[in-house]
């Protein structure tokens, strides 16, 4: 089956500094793969190229078999690929009904937008009047994820979702994250915690200086790769 | 909604899709090619006013007029061009800039230790704590060390 989407060989820099050395990662439908690495290994950059959001020096971004480098990352929203970016990205001093309001720039109705986010997060529901800069974060990242489903994504790239969330409240939103995967979506997930992805990851690329030094699926022999990577010790 | 059909939506909407050149210095363009309509404009107007004016020529005189009303159109095209460019740069820097200061905001309601706050909307228009319990006390998780969403707990 065609990969929803695909990273061939991708270079990408910020100025003169070459960040992503040649990085291959692809995600197929109703699949999870998790982007792991330390800080600065290119994962927010890999997203960010995925997105269309930064611009690639050479290799290719593939959408459904389709060559889609250097396009417009407001045509690529629009055909489905929703980045939900680190920090989560919501409105604070609007309130929730408000901030999902925002999204009916994508043609769908408030009545909608409303009925998806409210049924799969229903706490959402109960604070539908309430700012979203006074929820919880774990609340507002929930509110966050919402906004993305609202545009009835294809390929969700999820920036860090653990971020300032206790282990609890991430392992439920991930849970969420598997759900959505299950209808169809593909989903790519970078994380710099890699045990909050790796339970619901189907396949996993571990980064490096701008490399996908490991990839497969989330096994025993990955996570201790993983744990000397982080710990800086050899396997 | 099935894996099949979204995939397929996706596939064949991204094949309808027009990808335009990426154009990302088509703005700054814009700019330069504004400012030397400006400047050229204004030089050609001075020095059409400047031609009408050292002639008792008629014909030279008309010329310098045409030409002088072309200087001050290429000036206000010029204007108008570097105007529209360097106000979308900078209205995205100010919406960037809000949009910071704004999520600047938000994490400072959810900084720890956060004093509870009356919540809008809630039932009986009761008080609710801004940050719950949970994610004010716990720490930073390890990076590796098991988590509750076990592959499991999600499949079953």
């Amino acid at each position: 089956m065609t990969p929803l989407l695909e990273l061939r060989d991708v270079r990408a820099a910020y100025g003169k500094i070459t960040v992503l050395h040649g990085v291959n990662v692809s995600v197929s439908a109703g699949q999870v793969v998790a982007l792991l690495g330390p800080n600065g290994a290119g994962k927010t950059t890999s997203l960010g190229v995925a997105a269309g959001t930064h611009p690639v020096q050479s290799g290719q971004l593939l959408l459904g078999g389709r060559d889609m480098t250097g396009a417009n990352p407001r045509d690529l929203a629009r055909a489905g690929v929703c980045l939900i970016p680190e920090g989560r990205g919501v409105f604070p001093n609007l309130s929730v009904r408000d901030n999902l309001l925002m999204m009916t720039f994508t043609g769908h109705s408030r009545a909608e937008i409303e009925a998806v986010a409210f049924e799969r997060f229903p706490i959402l529901a109960k604070r539908a009047n309430q700012p979203a800069g006074s929820m919880s974060g774990g609340e507002q990242q929930m509110l966050a994820l919402a906004r993305g489903l609202a545009t009835d994504p294809a390929v969700l790239l999820l920036d860090e979702l653990s971020m300032g969330l206790a282990p609890l409240v991430v392992g439920r939103l991930y849970e969420q994250v598997a759900e959505i995967a299950r209808q169809g979506v593909g989903v790519l997930v970078v994380e710099q915690f890699a045990a909050a992805v790796l339970g619901i990851a189907d396949h996993a690329a571990v980064m490096v200086r701008g490399r996908v030094e490991r990839e497969g699926a989330p096994d025993s022999e990955l996570r201790a790769e993983l744990s000397a990577l982080y710990l800086g010790s050899s396997t | 909604m099935t894996t099949d059909s979204r995939a397929d939506r996706f596939v064949r909407e991204l094949g309808e899709l027009k990808i335009p050149d990426p154009a990302a210095g088509r703005p700054r363009l814009w700019v330069r090619l504004g400012v030397v309509l400006m400047a050229a404009g204004a030089a050609l107007a001075i020095t059409a006013y400047a031609t009408s004016h050292g002639t008792r020529d008629p014909l030279v005189q008309r010329d310098a007029l045409a030409l002088g009303l072309g200087g001050i159109t290429a000036a206000v095209i010029g204007a108008a061009l570097f105007l529209r460019y360097s106000l979308t740069g900078f209205l995205r820097f100010w919406m960037a800039r809000q949009s910071y200061d704004l999520a600047l905001l938000g994490d400072r309601f959810a900084e720890p230790g956060t004093v509870a706050t009356p919540a809008a909307g809630t039932a009986g228009g009761a008080a609710r704590p801004a940050v719950e319990e949970v994610e004010a006390t716990e720490g930073t998780p390890d990076p590796v060390a098991p988590h509750p969403t076990a592959k499991e707990t999600v499949s079953t």
